[in-house]
């Protein structure tokens, strides 16, 4: 998410068209500064757009052929439209990414009152679908309880303080954070921040935290560029799996580093793994019919699985009942 | 240079919106400033503003000019097919759609894009969150917005779907719909869907049902699971209780101490309901009932006995 994407043509020529529509709605001219502001650009490149838009059809012999009238002047514009009056309709792909948008904001159940559900039932009503019925996204827009808290943290520049379930290598510690950035990734949130302790860059999920704290003390403040990636880095050590057909989800699920056919319709993985547990854990979900091909010795041996289920086991086999312990 | 395309797509857009007959691509060669002089170079620059334009919805009208010897083909833009039909949003509305465009990024800037032809602000904030994109998210949609059959591939069949309802849950999409194959009501996972879905009817093709659709279950213990229900209970260490608890929800604790955190659950799905569990290792154990129990230990022994 490095720097602002690249705008295309298209989306340029939309702009330009949007802000022209809303300069034409003042009749008394509207400041630069104020176009700049509502569509977040610097007033050289506005400027520049401006005065090709003025040029438009200028040269040609057909009068009909300037769309629009523009004056710049005194850091002000004038705009008169002889075409595009109208914006352009909106594309299946614009309308979705608004329908989603406020879907996910309104919630379960929306108040019908709300700006935003008004909003989203006129947009329904464009679109010629039922608002919260054809399209539902669930996603909370805060990340939950903790993740207010978290933001709040990140506002106030203060470190925090939880306990946290590491999944990767399945140790419960605390950890003293100086909190970025709390954002989504397919699904789940993530605080990204600094881990005090070893004073680097770490990524934490937000359900696998408990009993934050917002301390006394001032954290280090973002750097400009927060790495919100959440993959398994490519250096991270190798397994290689055989898979049967049915445990293809594995490579539709996790960043395959390889994948390639082998025999009976059967699939050869190469993963990249977080930690022992998390290897430990897929290789216990697939069972018997999955097969450890090689393993980088730093996450241990061919026993690797017959040692997981073992320890397992022994919980079901133990003296107490687990209630009682 | 920028400055300049964008002013030739203007120019473009301008000469065939409301052109009273379709205008010819040597026409317009003539009449839009900046295209290239040589024949292959303007056909190539041509091409790709005809894709500029069909990609920001420009709805670009190919037909026959009337009356031209040889027959050619002209180009024109019906306004009424252009123009955006005025939603009718009140400023406050249209400053929480604004909001909720800022708050949760698209893929594409498309949710930007959209605001801009609504007449909103740019967002002026980073997103919070972000919807991923789905290579086919846009033909599932247009399926659902306007009622056209869906063609896809999904688990090696062919399949011709009425497409309903589309879900977000989990960081994923899924496609409801009546499967003409199969000939009932399913969930798709978009992202297992193959080889792209094509739109294979025109508009209106079919009534949504009236009933709403009942939302889609994603528990591993339930999702496609079809033997008799049975109510397992579940004990969970006390480190991992929190994220537990916030996975399930309040309704399914029985018990919570220092003891660890015991929860009841409704299993239709065995080997899900085994495959979830174990993904928490020695953390988790199921308490009951003894046959669900039984089928966890012999799994474990099975696998606890390979490469011994």
């Amino acid at each position: 998410m490095a720097g602002s994407p690249r705008i295309s043509a298209a989306a340029k020529v939309q702009r330009l068209l949007a802000v022209l529509q809303y300069a034409a709605g003042r009749p008394d001219g509207v400041a630069i500064g104020e176009l700049c502001d509502r569509f977040a650009l610097e007033s050289v490149e506005l400027v520049k757009e401006l005065e090709m838009a003025s040029m438009i059809g200028a040269d040609s012999i057909h009068y009909d052929e300037m769309p629009f009238e523009v004056i710049v002047e005194a850091e002000r514009v004038w705009v008169r439209l002889f075409s595009f009056g109208r914006p352009l309709r909106l594309t299946p792909g614009e309308g979705l990414a608004l329908v989603a948008a406020a879907d996910a904001l309104v919630g379960r159940n929306p108040s019908p009152d709300s700006p935003l559900w008004r909003a989203l039932t006129k947009l329904a009503g464009l679109l010629g679908i039922e608002p919260g019925e054809a399209v539902d996204v669930d996603l909370d827009p805060e990340g939950g309880p903790t993740g207010r808290l978290l933001a709040e943290a990140i506002h106030a520049g203060r470190r925090v303080r939880f306990v946290y379930w590491s999944y990767g290598r399945d140790v419960v510690s605390t950890r003293v954070v100086d909190p970025w950035r709390v954002f989504a990734s397919e699904g789940s949130w993530y605080l990204a921040g600094r881990a005090v302790e070893v004073d680097a860059p770490r990524r934490f999920r937000v359900d696998r935290m408990e009993a934050v704290e917002v301390l006394e003390e001032a954290g280090t403040p973002a750097p400009a560029d927060v790495d919100t990636s959440v993959h398994i880095g490519e250096r991270s050590p190798h397994v290689v799996l055989d898979l049967p057909a049915d445990a293809r989800w594995v490579a539709e699920s996790f960043p395959v580093v390889e994948a390639r056919p082998g025999a009976d319709g059967r699939l050869v993985v190469t993963l990249a793994v977080a930690g022992t547990s998390w290897l430990e854990r897929l290789l216990l979900r697939l069972g018997p019919d999955a097969r450890l091909l090689r393993i980088d010795p730093a996450l241990g041996d061919e026993l690797l699985l017959a040692d997981a289920a073992a320890r397992v086991l022994a919980r079901y086999r133990g003296q107490d009942a687990p209630a009682s312990r | 240079m920028a400055l300049a395309k964008i002013e030739r797509l203007i120019t473009l857009m301008n000469t065939l919106l409301g052109a009273p007959r379709p205008v010819t691509a040597d026409e317009l060669r003539r009449r839009v400033p900046g295209y290239p002089d040589d024949d292959n170079s303007f056909k190539r620059a041509f091409e790709r503003d005809k894709d500029e334009l069909r990609d920001m919805g420009v709805p670009l009208l190919v037909e026959p000019v009337p009356g031209a010897d040889p027959p050619t083909l002209g180009y024109r833009i019906r306004p009424s097919d252009y123009e955006l039909r005025d939603p009718g949003l009140e400023p406050e509305e249209l400053e929480a759609l604004n909001l909720a465009a800022a708050v949760i990024g698209s893929d594409g800037g498309m949710g930007q894009r959209a605001m801009f032809k609504l007449g909103g602000a740019a967002a002026g904030r980073e997103p919070a969150a972000e919807i991923p994109a789905d290579p086919d998210l846009v033909a599932a949609f247009t399926g659902v917005a306007e009622r056209r059959p869906l063609g896809f591939a999904y688990h090696g069949v062919d399949r011709t779907v009425k497409p309903y309802r589309l879900e977000f849950l989990r960081g994923r999409w899924y496609l409801n719909g009546y499967d003409h194959v199969r000939t009932e009501e399913r969930w798709y996972r978009m992202s297992r869907v193959e080889g792209g879905m094509s739109l294979v009817g025109p508009a209106g093709s079919f009534e949504r049902p009236v009933e709403a659709v009942p939302g889609l279950q994603l528990e591993p213990w339930v999702l496609g699971g079809d033997t008799d229900p049975v109510t397992a209970e579940v004990w969970f260490d006390p480190a991992v209780a929190s994220s537990v608890r916030l996975e399930l929800g309040e309704a399914k604790v029985v018990r919570d101490d220092e003891d660890g955190l015991v929860v009841s659950l409704v299993v239709t799905n065995r080997e899900g309901f085994r495959s979830w569990l174990l993904s928490f290792l020695d953390r988790a154990e199921v308490l009951s009932p003894p046959d669900l129990r039984n089928h966890v230990v012999s799994w474990l022994t099975e696998v606890a006995s390979r490469g011994r």
